[in-house]
């Protein structure tokens, strides 16, 4: 029996707490840093020409492309020229986030790259008030999600079908992705309020500094308490498609096609779980098994000693070894079909990734279900379209010879939609 | 993006290929035909002509559990793993025919010519509708020229793996269509050559 407590949530804190925490602490920070913002605000409702076409040729393009060095530069130059209000009201115009998303977007993608320019903390303090805006709205809204997402998954530990476990398992893994990656958005953000600070310590009082910061810190908790309870719904989860797969083997004729059919997918659970199986089934680490008490975790540790042992006397070594390499081929296929390598519309990776093992393998797949859709029937093929779509590109071949280098030059008639050209740079491509 | 993962999905797709019985094979190749992730969209060719050209491919699909311009099972997938990657390193290896490389096996070869020749198909006619080839003799030698050029290269070592891997009851006007693609792209590439070497 799996126990989980019922009154966990009413322990976290409220979201409306967190929500005014939010908008008095952005209040607290345009009142703060050099009244620059409502300045210019009141200034420039309109952006002048030259702001504008470069936000036309220069920001607009970068975003399009990620290529998130040239839109944290362009966003925070053009911010600091133009002033947040007319800037913002132009950006709605062309329909492109808001100066402080686009800001925040680039600095948090950016450091994930483990590129430079996050080390390079902006000297306007402006710019850092503008980045913390977008991180927190994104925090925000992680929040509200996760504690969605938390509800949902708990309702469908009870599938039967072996399919939709799989599904939930597969959105369940990128829950708890998103959820790292809002965890070291955090730890950013509270980097980058530190560097805020030194820049306008006059202006800024310390009671307000240390709020800031507990706030963040409070965030941060929040959200990670909230991981924790998925990635422990995500044991369970495991726990029962092994159970469901386990029992569906030993109940067909292994020599039949079914039978077979079933040994694979028991030998792929298995080789996609099989350490955090283990983990569970010593009962050692009990960081993961937040919200569930002593007693359900023996007896989930006893039921996956159990489930592995049927599981193993079903599965030969050699059908296994046989398994995993068409698990591994399957399994790295739907990276190179799905993934998206964080750059130029997600057709590369980080430039540094060649040099960086685990740059080289980090990649963005879809959160969802994988659905794919025909390129031709939906209209996304040849141009791809702004919507998204899954995969984003029905070949990669038919986008990629159009990049020779990063650094590109947008040119005027493209065929397949923007077409590159190539820079000194070298494309350094993986 | 992509070239790394492909690779070492054709790593574990040809160790299993290389050791897996037939049923066992049927069977991984029914359970990936099952799944949506795993379906391949063929017939691109819709998105730039109205009617199929003489280069694409006809593969027998009657025994597909694929809807129309589906493709389902192991051979779409490992087929399209082969032509994206050695689609990659002829833009960006420095092997001459990476096509011939990263070839098709025997269970995906079907796969691999249907995919192969639709995404000719789809360059040559992009090639054919870009104005920028019509006066090249005009065009500026700039960065974009290099990367026509890049589009070019592609476009012809995919023509001619196409070619190569021609059916050997393949329609005499089809093999002439592909002839006459390869003979046009060539000439192109002469142009754009001159071009450089007047620099």
């Amino acid at each position: 029996m799996i126990c989980i407590k019922r009154n966990d949530l009413s322990k976290l804190p409220r979201l409306q707490t967190f929500a005014q925490g939010f908008i008095l602490v952005l209040l607290g920070l345009f009142v703060m840093v050099d009244g620059a913002f409502a300045q210019r605000a009141a200034q420039d409702k309109d952006l002048s020409p030259a702001l504008r076409r470069q936000v036309d040729n220069g920001l607009k393009t970068a975003w399009e492309n990620q290529a998130w060095g040239g839109v944290f530069e362009q966003a925070a130059g053009i911010l600091q020229r133009g002033g947040p209000s007319a800037v913002n009201s132009y950006l709605k115009s062309v329909q492109m986030p808001a100066a402080e998303e686009l800001l925040a977007t680039a600095w948090l993608r950016l450091g994930q790259n483990d590129m430079p320019v996050p080390l390079r903390l902006p000297a306007q303090g402006e710019t850092c008030v503008a980045i913390l805006e977008g991180v927190r709205k994104t925090l925000r809204q992680a929040a509200e999600d996760s504690e969605t997402s938390l509800a949902g998954f708990r309702n469908r530990l009870r599938e039967t079908d072996l399919d939709a476990l799989e599904d939930v398992q597969w959105e369940l893994l990128g829950a708890v992705r998103s959820g790292e990656q809002h965890a070291i958005a955090c730890d950013a953000a509270l980097h980058l309020l530190g560097q805020a600070n030194k820049v306008n310590k006059r202006v800024l009082a310390d009671e307000q500094r240390v709020a800031i910061r507990e706030d963040l810190q409070e965030t941060r908790k929040f959200l990670e308490e909230i991981n924790g309870r998925i990635s422990a719904i995500g044991d369970e989860l495991r726990v029962a498609r092994l159970d469901l797969v386990v029992t569906e083997m030993e109940r067909t004729n292994p020599a039949s096609r079914d039978g077979l059919k079933m040994r694979f997918r028991a030998a792929f659970a298995l080789e996609q779980d099989g350490p955090d199986l283990k983990r569970i089934s010593e009962n050692v680490d009990k960081s993961g098994q937040d919200g569930m008490d002593v007693r359900g975790q023996a007896q989930l540790a006893d039921q996956v000693r159990q489930l592995l042992t049927r599981a193993e006397s079903g599965l030969d070594p050699e059908f296994r070894s046989l398994a995993k390499n068409a698990y591994e081929g399957l399994a790295w296929w739907k990276r190179g079909r799905y993934g998206e390598g964080g750059e130029f519309q997600g057709l590369l990776k980080p430039e540094g990734a060649l040099g960086n093992s685990a740059q080289l393998v980090m990649l963005e797949m879809p959160r969802e279900r994988i659905r794919p859709v025909d390129p031709v029937a939906s209209g996304t093929f040849p141009k791809p379209s702004g919507e998204v779509v899954v995969p984003r590109y029905a070949r990669r071949h038919f986008f990629l010879w159009q990049i020779t280098a990063r650094g590109m030059v947008k040119t005027a008639k493209p065929v397949f939609g923007t077409k590159y050209v190539e820079s000194t740079e070298p494309l350094g491509f993986c | 993006m992509g070239a790394y993962e492909y690779l070492l999905a054709l790593k574990g797709f040809d160790a299993f290929l290389s050791v897996a019985s037939s049923e066992e094979f049927a069977a991984l190749d029914e359970l990936v035909a099952e799944r949506d992730e795993f379906v391949v969209y063929r017939n691109l060719f819709r998105a730039v002509a109205e009617t199929p050209p003489p280069l694409a491919a006809r593969v027998d699909t009657s025994s597909d559990l694929a809807r129309e311009h589906e493709g389902r099972g192991l051979q779409w997938v490992v087929a399209l793993a082969r032509v994206e990657l050695a689609a990659m390193m002829a833009l960006f290896g420095s092997n001459k025919d990476p096509f011939a490389q990263f070839g098709p096996g025997q269970v995906e070869a079907n796969a691999w010519f249907d995919l192969m020749a639709d995404g000719a198909s789809v360059h040559f006619a992009a090639l054919e509708a870009d104005p920028w080839f019509q006066d090249l003799n005009r065009a500026p030698l700039d960065n974009n020229f290099f990367t026509q050029q890049k589009h070019l290269l592609l476009t012809g070592q995919m023509l001619t793996a196409v070619a190569r891997s021609m059916p050997s009851d393949a329609p005499v006007n089809t093999r002439k269509r592909i002839e006459d693609a390869l003979k046009k792209v060539e000439q192109t590439a002469k142009v754009m050559n001159a071009r450089l070497g007047q620099r």
